[in-house]
């Protein structure tokens, strides 16, 4: 992998983004902020503003290919992050886990998903002897530089390497910022819901149950 | 008889104290419960979680930290801003007199590069902190799950 030119490649990703969607996860911080450790409710959807989500193609962890359309017939709770960072993304995926345990049999109803913004290190295999830790039900999604800018982009993520000032050898230890929301969606591919991170495990199952009444 | 009842209940009291929480001190400053997570086999980073107490009246330095179980151990803090996560290293903490300063998940933590085994829930390993004015303090951190956001003990 050519680092300049995906490099290039990713800005470029970026700043469509930016401009596609910029407004409507704006809109979704906005609505955060007023609201509290709620999540997203029915105003993001209904207003047009937010179009989370769509179609995508990656690789799970088990090396697989898959489409969007695998996962339709449930709702899916995915969160993008990566396996290397050892402070927020175990506690987001941990909670993901306690919110399936304390859905109970609805969770049979949820793909739980995490993505990863860091393919170059996050291979399947990476992916699944990470996941092994956390809900049996967790599927890892990965791909190519160009698949996992083209998800991201959907779903409104934003992600770049922080510069680091390794001596070489050291590349590897590299850090990424990234976005960091719990997106809910329906069994359709929709875009029901979003939580940031470090929502309570409580805020999110009230919601969750409310979205699958609703379906 | 009273006395000596007196007596056990605070022996009692401090053992259970000191039991409850891992405490390593080094002149003025106290680390209290360093711990860790469990990795995954191929895990090449890993994290720390602790509180430094300065109970002196100067302020002092945590500039260094190593263990045998990484090639690095950084002092990074993770913050939410606009809805984007970061993390950017700390080449020091400084620690006021008279205040803690908390590492703990979502925040301030030890981040550990270049893993050389993985961590086990359950296990400790070795630690030290090296204060500019006080020196180094080894520490003993113990494991705990791999998405815990306290220690158990």
């Amino acid at each position: 992998m050519s680092g300049r030119k995906v490099g290039i490649k990713f800005i470029l990703s970026v700043m469509a983004a930016a401009a596609i969607i910029g407004a409507g996860i704006r809109y979704i911080v906005d609505y955060q902020q007023q609201t509290g450790p709620v999540g997203i409710s029915g105003p993001v959807t209904t207003s047009g503003t937010a179009r989370i989500g769509g179609k995508f193609s990656m690789v799970d962890h088990k090396g697989r290919q898959v489409t969007d359309r695998d996962f339709h017939g449930k709702f899916t709770l995915i969160f993008f992050g990566y396996t290397f960072c050892p402070d927020i993304c175990p506690t987001e995926l941990q909670t993901m886990s306690e919110v399936l345990d304390t859905l109970g049999a609805d969770a049979e109803k949820i793909h739980p998903i995490f993505a990863t913004i860091d393919p170059e290190r996050d291979t399947a295999p990476v992916l699944a002897d990470y996941l092994s830790n956390f809900h049996p039900r967790f599927t890892g999604l990965t791909g190519t530089a160009e698949q996992v800018a083209d998800i991201t982009k959907s779903y409104g993520v934003f992600y770049s390497r922080v510069k680091s000032k390794n001596e070489p050898g050291q590349d590897k230890d590299y850090l990424m910022n990234h976005s960091s929301f719990i997106f809910l969606m329906d069994d359709a591919g929709k875009f029901r819901a979003a939580f940031r991170v470090g929502i309570a495990n409580k805020g999110m199952v009230r919601r969750i149950q409310n979205e699958l009444t609703k379906s | 008889m009273r006395i000596s009842w007196v007596t056990l209940a605070l022996v009692l009291n401090t053992t259970a104290v000191s039991a409850s929480a891992a405490e390593f001190k080094i002149g003025n400053l106290t680390v209290e419960t360093p711990w860790s997570r469990a990795t995954p086999g191929k895990a090449q980073s890993g994290v720390i979680y602790l509180t430094i107490s300065n109970r002196g009246d100067a302020p002092d330095k945590l500039v260094s930290i190593s263990t045998p179980v990484a090639k690095r151990a950084e002092i990074h803090r993770s913050q939410m801003k606009d809805g984007m996560m970061t993390m950017r290293p700390f080449s020091e903490l400084t620690l006021r007199p008279g205040s803690s300063v908390l590492l703990r998940p979502g925040g301030l933590h030890v981040m550990l590069m270049g893993l050389k085994t993985p961590l086990k829930r359950g296990g400790t390993f070795d630690m030290t902190l090296t204060f500019e004015n006080a020196g180094p303090l080894a520490v003993k951190v113990r494991i705990e799950k791999i998405g815990a956001r306290a220690p158990t003990q």
